[in-house]
């Protein structure tokens, strides 16, 4: 199923072949999808590099399933980043007249990180995230965080534990990790 | 599994136990009660094994990644990404039930609007342009204290209604704009906006330019921001679930009450607010529909004429004992 080190001439092919029958209706899923035809467009290209990224090429027959999947995982990652986006500007337009506003460069890496932590944390119950964010980012202790959200220490044991969990194995993925 | 000197590769595999083993620690760790034997000992765990540092430091890129972004930067964007924030509607429709109709100003509002800085009369309206060429409306029976210093613009709303329109900051240094009512913080983001104090247990927001974001007084974490063409009511604990705008609410501003199929308790209620005095509405009638374009200035007239439409009567106690029954 997977190609270890498919020789250059026959992965050009395979690749070729994957795109001339797949882009069209991808392309036209996708925009459906978005509602942006410039979106799409990018949405299908980056489908395409994920696939090749991953260096493992589906199986006659079940190319448009590969493509649907990796292309579902995407618009997540889009909206999520979109969502993301959008609040960490209302974040810095009302917080900004306190510090100094972050350059370009900080601005992309603050949203990248965060873009992040947003995908870990939806992985988590409302609880679960609550609880990590009142202990990480406000500080509280365990025994607050258990009185603010009305469940047991031991409950708020088992929702960081989850957390962690997750963060954990998040940064055992390779687009996570550290490159 | 690997050398006991050199750290498995990740590819090589960790143990699931040692995993297990370091979140727990990090876990204890973070409690905020850990005592120090807690942190002796995890300190023996982590240097009993190559691999046990290993996944340790792993584990603090946690921690790192979270110093990337200011505390409260991070705190805002995480805290309004969430995807299942769930209101306590429930609350807050037992919370809006309990405060039953007042139909006349309470003694603490009249004390609330003689201490303010901007007030106004039963039925009295007034634009006031504030330093910054901020517009804030007062409606009837309201009143502000402005709180402009170096670090922000505040209005704080003691009682009443008011519509703001924000204007860019002439300062260097932009600083937020934001009204205060009894239940908590409503700050602006180039907008126009109503702020009302319904009554002592909630606040409502009705967005109609820009955004706004809201905090309850008595739970930060609980933020909501409000599009144009929103509108939220909140208690000091939690915010309603953000509702289609009523773009009417504003009328007022306008001198009109413009109402579309509202009971007419509630309508006379509204009325209220710009007359002074008792009126009362009878409830067997309370459940009629109205419909219609009033002016707030004569509220004699809008009786006069609602009795009309509806088969209600007008009955005059005094000038300031009005009740309205069945006909």
């Amino acid at each position: 199923m997977a190609w270890s080190s498919p020789p250059p001439a026959a992965l050009q092919q395979s690749l070729h072949a994957l795109y001339s029958d797949h882009h069209g209706w991808l392309r036209v899923w996708l925009q459906r999808k978005l509602g942006c035809p410039f979106d799409a467009a990018d949405l299908t290209h980056d489908t395409y590099a994920r696939l090749i990224g991953s260096r493992r090429f589906p199986p006659p027959g079940e190319s448009r399933g590969w493509l649907v999947q990796i292309a579902k995982g995407l618009l997540i990652d889009l909206r999520r980043r979109r969502r993301v986006e959008t609040a960490y500007r209302r974040a810095l337009a009302i917080l900004t007249e306190q510090q100094q506003a972050p350059g370009a460069e900080e601005r992309e890496i603050a949203l990248e990180t965060l873009v992040s932590i947003t995908a870990i944390l939806d992985r988590l119950s409302p609880k679960a995230r609550e609880a990590f964010l009142l202990s990480r980012l406000d500080r509280l202790t365990y025994p607050q965080i258990a009185a603010r959200l009305n469940v047991s220490v031991a409950s708020v044991q088992k929702y960081m534990l989850t957390a962690v969990k997750a963060c954990y194995s998040a940064l055992q993925t390779p687009h996570v990790a550290t490159e | 599994m690997s050398l006991p000197s050199k750290p498995a590769s990740i590819d090589g595999g960790i143990s699931a136990a040692v995993v297990e083993q370091a979140t727990a620690w990090l876990v204890k760790l973070w409690s905020g009660v850990a005592t120090p034997e807690d942190h002796r000992e995890c300190a023996r765990w982590r240097a009993a094994h190559a691999d046990h540092e290993h996944v340790w430091q792993q584990l603090q890129a946690i921690e790192q990644k979270l110093d990337v972004v200011p505390r409260e930067v991070a705190s805002r964007t995480l805290r309004s990404t969430s995807p299942g924030r769930r209101r306590a509607l429930k609350t807050l429709a037992a919370m809006l039930a309990g405060s039953a109709a007042t139909y006349t100003a309470s003694q603490t509002n009249l004390w609330q609007r003689y201490a303010a800085d901007y007030r106004t009369e039963t039925g009295e309206r007034q634009v006031l342009d504030l330093a910054d060429s901020t517009r804030v409306t007062l409606n009837t029976a309201s009143a502000i204290d402005v709180r402009y210093d170096n670090r922000q613009r505040l209005v704080q709303l003691r009682t009443g209604e008011i519509l703001v329109a924000t204007a860019a900051d002439p300062a260097t240094i932009r600083r937020p704009f934001a009204v205060g009512t009894s239940q908590g913080i409503v700050r602006a983001l180039g907008t126009r906006f109503t702020v009302r104090q319904t009554d002592e247990q909630t606040s409502q927001v009705a967005v109609f330019e820009g955004a706004v974001e809201i905090q309850p007084q008595l739970d930060s974490s609980r933020l909501t921001q409000l599009e144009a063409g929103q509108q939220a009511t909140f208690s000091a604990h939690t915010i309603q679930a953000p509702r289609l705008l009523d773009a009417d609410t504003a009328a007022w501003a306008q001198g009109l009450l413009i109402v579309e199929r509202m009971r007419l308790d509630e309508f006379l209620r509204e009325l209220g607010r710009y007359r002074v005095g008792v009126l009362r509405c009878d409830p067997s009638v309370g459940h009629l529909l109205l419909s219609g374009v009033y002016t707030i200035a004569d509220t004699d007239r809008v009786l006069a004429s609602i009795s009309q439409a509806l088969p209600i009567r007008v009955a005059y106690q005094t000038r300031y004992w009005v009740t309205v029954t069945s006909s």
